[in-house]
């Protein structure tokens, strides 16, 4: 049988737009090139801006993850306006607000990723015949599931406790160099507790796990997760729910991609730790289960990231730091050897995953870590690291509630100056890794790359062709059904692919409009 | 034994509760009365004088239940309970309305509010923030 050249796309259903251009041959997917349509250009709109205007602008760049924009922003800044490194040297219940703010729209972000964009999926035509699709549609069905409306509603009342901390969602402006602008007073923190005792009550544990969060956080193991299964009502859950029917249909051998995954340390403490201190995992499955974690030369780890250009529709080719990193977007953006507006990071020279499943595996939680090991990474593993994280939140984010003194600080006064030099601000966005890159010179901005998690994720070959992440776990997918590739799009979507953040606007046939950025 | 300020609150509580009978169409006598007793509770442990009961005590109290795990209906209920005792309390001039200041957690509590200062009008404009729910 010949070869045969498939575009699919728009692919994802969140924001901006991806598509896939695969060589498809007896059923098997040959090639497959990942292309981000439209262009970024967040870079050449702050460059030699003020060094406080990424802040207000790059939150813009998405409505979803919005904060973790502003999170890497503003450490950028504390970084260099003597705040410490990341801003670490902030008073703590600064970094402490900070992180209800970020942790909260995070969780917003995690159950609409799973109930409203990946969940859809379930519902395909293709498992007419399962035995679970009666019970599949009436709790999925977009628009119509009781789980799918549960989700709106219950993401919303989440992300209630984002807008009590930070004053609005999305685009708060509370985070700035320095601390948070919003001192919250009792009555605040005491709604929020009851409305996270109400998410986690309603939601987490009568519709999720149909048991409490307490017990399912006993769970060390594949084996002692599948024990949990079979008590009380918890394969009835939405959890459950999703491990039988992707265990059944083959979600766990699809979709498998790198093995190789990484995180930036993200929610700070005061005592200079994390929740999750980030790092390089290599899996157990394919790899030697090594977890490399930043160490205290947190410079020299970032110092381990390049972007390549070669296929993306840049000028130039190779890989160089973001900071020697440049935005100059080529004039024929007919597809060839250039083929997307996303850039390749690449760690060490070689691609990552990033998401939900590389928190989990590089902060040591037991239950992934024993899975990804035993049944390796999968469309499945991806997805249910992803439920198990919101799980697991759960209660942090309670106590993190109970730890709020209204009495603070929680700002402390900072230049508007910045220090010429160097600088980056990390943090986990819902989606995965990101960080913002940047160069001050003379209070001004020189140079500012952002490194998104789909950009990792979605991002073409390098110049030594090797795949990025949504790639390769695609590759791993049967492709009979070139009219209904469920399987692809059950892979892609698993890393959630969010477009908006990686790149920016562009028509290929035409001008949409111009405007003037600066005299 | 109870401290002087449990006594003085159960003493108001009492009269509160026997003012509801008879017109209970805001809150029920049976339904504050528990919700009540607790808070009478919460003041003999704090061991609080009577002089320092306050509206930051009152605050106090619903996050600490917050802290213990009530969810947002639970916090309602008490906060309309005692909102409902106080502007009683302030509209017989039995004692300054300490409430006023608790921001109802829901439209609907929003709503109740609203009916509980008809009810028992305040000497003064009171604000009851609208919450979205």
């Amino acid at each position: 049988m010949t070869a045969r050249t498939v575009v699919l796309g728009p692919l994802n259903r969140v924001e901006g737009d991806l598509e896939f251009r695969m060589v498809v041959e007896d059923g098997v997917i040959r090639d497959l090139h990942t292309e981000a349509v439209m262009f970024r250009g967040w870079e050449i709109i702050l460059k030699d801006k003020d060094p406080w205007l990424p802040i207000t602008v790059t939150p813009r760049a998405c409505g979803i993850c919005g904060i973790s924009h502003i999170m890497c922003a503003v450490k950028a800044v504390d970084s260099a306006s003597g705040n410490g490194l990341q801003g670490t040297d902030l008073p703590p219940q600064a970094l402490l607000v900070r992180n209800i703010i970020a942790a909260t729209e995070s969780y917003m972000s995690g159950m609409r990723h799973h109930w409203l964009l990946f969940a859809p999926d379930l519902c395909n035509p293709r498992y007419a015949d399962s035995p679970y699709y009666p019970e599949i549609l009436a709790r999925l069905a977009p628009l119509h599931g009781s789980s799918y409306r549960a989700s709106v509603a219950w993401s919303k009342k989440a992300v209630e406790v984002t807008a009590i901390f930070a004053g609005q969602q999305p685009h708060p402006a509370a985070i700035v160099p320095g601390g948070v602008t919003t001192s919250p007073g009792l009555q605040d923190i005491t709604k929020s507790l009851g409305i996270w005792r109400d998410v986690t009550e309603h939601f987490t544990e009568n519709i999720v796990l149909r048991g409490s969060v307490e017990r399912y956080l006993e769970i060390d193991s594949w084996e002692a997760f599948q024990k949990w299964m079979g008590e009380g009502e918890h394969e009835d859950g939405d959890l459950g729910l999703f491990v039988k029917f992707a265990l059944h249909h083959g979600l766990d051998k699809i979709g498998r991609g790198l093995d190789r995954f990484l995180s930036w340390p993200c929610y700070e403490y005061p005592s200079g730790t994390y929740w999750n201190p980030g790092g390089l995992y290599h899996g157990a499955w394919k790899y030697d289960g090594t977890y490399e974690p930043p160490g205290s030369n947190l410079k020299a780890f970032q110092g381990r990231v390049t972007e390549d250009i070669t296929h993306s529709y840049f000028e130039g080719t190779g890989a160089a730091h973001p900071w020697k990193g440049t935005t100059v977007p080529v004039q024929n953006v007919e597809p060839g050897v250039k083929h997307s507006w996303a850039k390749a990071p690449r760690f060490d020279g070689k691609p990552a995953e990033v998401g939900a499943l590389a928190r989990m595996l590089t902060r040591g939680d037991k239950l992934i870590r024993d899975m990804e090991r035993k049944l390796g990474p999968s469309v499945f593993l991806r997805q249910f690291a992803r439920i198990h994280e919101l799980i697991i939140s759960t209660p942090v984010i309670a106590d993190w509630l109970r730890q709020v003194d209204p009495r603070g600080p929680f700002y402390v006064p900072t230049p508007r100056k910045v220090a010429d030099g160097e600088y980056w601000g990390w943090h986990e966005a819902h989606r995965g890794a990101l960080c913002h890159w940047v160069v001050y010179k003379d209070n001004k901005v020189v140079n500012y790359q952002i490194i998104a998690p789909t950009t990792w994720n979605v991002g073409p070959q390098d110049g030594a062709d090797q795949y990025g992440a949504i790639a390769s776990a695609c590759m791993d997918c049967p492709a009979d059904d070139l009219e209904n590739p469920v399987e692809v799009f059950h892979a892609l979507r698993s890393f959630d692919p969010c477009l908006v953040c990686t790149v920016h606007v562009v028509d290929r046939d035409r001008t949409i409009s111009r405007f003037r950025l600066s005299p | 034994m109870a401290t002087p300020l449990a006594d003085r609150f159960a003493a108001l509580r009492a009269a509160f509760l026997t003012s509801l009978e008879g017109c209970a169409e805001i809150i029920r006598p049976e339904a504050a009365r528990p919700l009540l007793e607790e808070f009478g509770a919460f003041l003999d442990a704090s061991e609080l004088a009577p002089e320092q009961l306050s509206a930051e005590v009152l605050e106090f109290y619903l996050y600490a239940c917050a802290r213990d795990g009530a969810g947002t209906a639970a916090l309602e209920e008490r906060i309309l309970a005692l909102k409902a005792l106080f502007a009683w309390a302030a509209h017989t001039k039995a004692a300054p309305d300490l409430a006023a200041g608790l921001a109802p957690l829901t439209r609907r509590g929003a709503a109740l509010a609203e009916l509980i200062y008809h009810r028992w009008p305040p000497a003064g404009p009171v604000f009851v923030p609208l919450n979205l729910d």
